[in-house]
């Protein structure tokens, strides 16, 4: 179903590519706020690489590689996005208003909290792995596929990415028993 | 007692979180971008059984015609230029200025393609690049890992491929335990001196040069035709690291044209401070009219701003 339409949009049938833009539209929304972390920007993101799409759908061969070739497309949109708006390193966090209820709570929102300065702090080649991989639950070869890059790459990356966001969670671990052996 | 904190499942969980549906607002201004904009006229080969024997001919001596043209330009002049505006060099190629930014009209340059099409593509600016590069590959040319490449593996392989280097290793064949610490610092002339004095690599004496409108650092390099890499550590030969890349995880990129006989010509650009590489690597048998279409590669790179 997804291949014809994309064979007829390849045509040049705009209709055919708005059926198009509403069948993936959702996953684009869906992969690039998470890159960027930013409802604004990944609407950006998603808009100019569907309109990327469009321009260069008649230069796709091989129909069956649309998804990864839409994903490459979109993420070098997400990474575009992220250049143009520094604020992606910014170190915001958003806590909720009313606060936890319990100390799981607590934990899981200052966990929360500490992966979202961490996450923010990497660059958006290694964003993209991240949700690639733990997000989309692709394997690393499927990534590198996915995102036009090496395997050597998309493990390094990976590892890199991950070893940061460990860092940042240990990092915290380490300043809250600071703080529970002032407090003793 | 709180719940253990496993990083992979809390990442999957902080993931999971987020905005799962494209608002129709967007949706529609992309169709209405999409009916101003027209689509890509791709002259391929569905075309090319029409394509009448004289029409090849003229098409075929039309591009050897412009070859040579762009590989004359590449010869060697007194400002050593290589691509980039030149008042003495009108087949520099399109009218992109070297600060211009990259125009939306290019098309990434591919991941992987047994055929790409000839035409002007992008390299845009992230982990492999500075800056957005443009550049126009002639037709019959492949991509590996989004390098432009013809014949790999073969006795002709030729490739040009852009890489952003944190560290050189200062032995590419026993190459573990050699990358220097604290690393090749942070100029252009630190790492074409780190690249000029690996083992065995033969280099010439860094010269400077253009390249894309900035200046730049030339350094030829070889690989010993004799060198066998199953004697080296791995079994593989490797020349570089990447920034924030893990050593210990680092294979198929690194070990993209690294093969016994092979003759690089890498220019380190200094782009705004920033670093560039762009290597090139042929074998001895690769063709000079390979040649002359990696340097009318390299004579249309534009490097933005």
């Amino acid at each position: 179903m997804l291949r014809t339409i994309v064979e007829q949009a390849r045509q040049g049938d705009e209709e055919a590519f708005g059926a198009l833009v509403r069948a993936v539209g959702d996953r684009c929304m869906f992969i690039a706020h998470r890159i960027l972390r930013d409802a604004g920007l990944a609407e950006d993101a998603v808009q100019a690489a569907l309109v990327t799409v469009w321009r260069e759908l008649p230069t796709l061969r091989d129909l069956d590689r649309f998804e990864a070739w839409l994903h490459r497309i979109l993420v070098n949109a997400c990474y575009a996005e992220a250049r143009r708006d520094r604020r992606y390193a910014a170190n915001v966090v958003l806590l909720e208003m009313d606060g936890p209820a319990s100390t799981d709570e607590y934990t899981a929102v200052h966990d929360r909290d500490q992966l979202d300065r961490g996450f923010r702090r990497l660059p958006p080649e290694q964003r993209a792995i991240l949700v690639f991989h733990h997000a989309l639950g692709m394997t690393v070869p499927e990534v590198a596929n996915h995102l036009g890059i090496p395997l050597g790459t998309a493990k390094s990356r990976l590892s890199y990415a991950t070893a940061s966001i460990r860092a940042a969670l240990e990092a915290d671990a380490r300043s809250s028993l600071l703080d529970q052996e002032h407090l003793a | 007692m709180t719940t253990p904190r496993d990083p992979d499942s809390l990442l999957a969980a902080y993931l999971a979180d987020g905005i799962d549906v494209l608002p129709d607002r967007v949706a529609d201004a992309v169709l209405d971008e999409v009916h101003r904009t027209r689509q890509r006229v791709v002259f391929g080969p569905r075309r090319t059984p029409v394509m009448n024997s004289a029409f090849k001919v003229i098409l075929a001596a039309a591009a050897v015609i412009a070859v040579v043209v762009a590989g004359i330009s590449l010869l060697p002049r007194n400002d050593a230029a290589v691509g980039g505006p030149s008042s003495d060099s009108p087949s520099a190629g399109p009218s992109i200025g070297p600060s211009a930014s990259a125009s939306p009209a290019v098309t990434e340059f591919p991941g992987v393609s047994d055929d790409v099409p000839p035409g002007t593509y992008l390299w845009s600016a992230g982990a492999t690049t500075p800056a957005d590069v443009t550049f126009t590959v002639p037709a019959g040319w492949s991509s590996r890992f989004g390098i432009p490449n013809k014949d790999r593996g073969g006795p002709g392989e030729i490739a040009v491929g852009n890489w952003m280097i944190a560290n050189v290793y200062a032995d590419p064949c026993q190459w573990q335990g050699s990358l220097p610490s604290p690393a090749v610092g942070p100029t252009v002339d630190d790492l074409a001196t780190a690249l000029a004095a690996q083992k065995d690599r033969n280099a010439t004496e860094p010269t400077d040069v253009m390249l894309g409108g900035y200046p730049a650092k030339r350094v030829e390099l070889s690989i010993p035709a004799d060198l066998d890499p199953a004697t080296c550590d791995d079994g593989a030969i490797r020349t570089w690291v990447a920034p924030g890349e893990d050593t210990a995880l680092v294979d198929d990129a690194q070990n993209l044209g690294m093969h016994p006989g092979q003759l690089n010509v890498t220019y380190i650009v200094d782009v705004n401070g920033e670093r560039l590489v762009i290597d090139t690597w042929h074998m001895p048998g690769t063709s000079a009219a390979d040649l002359a279409e990696l340097d009318a590669i390299l004579a249309s790179m534009r490097i933005a701003s």
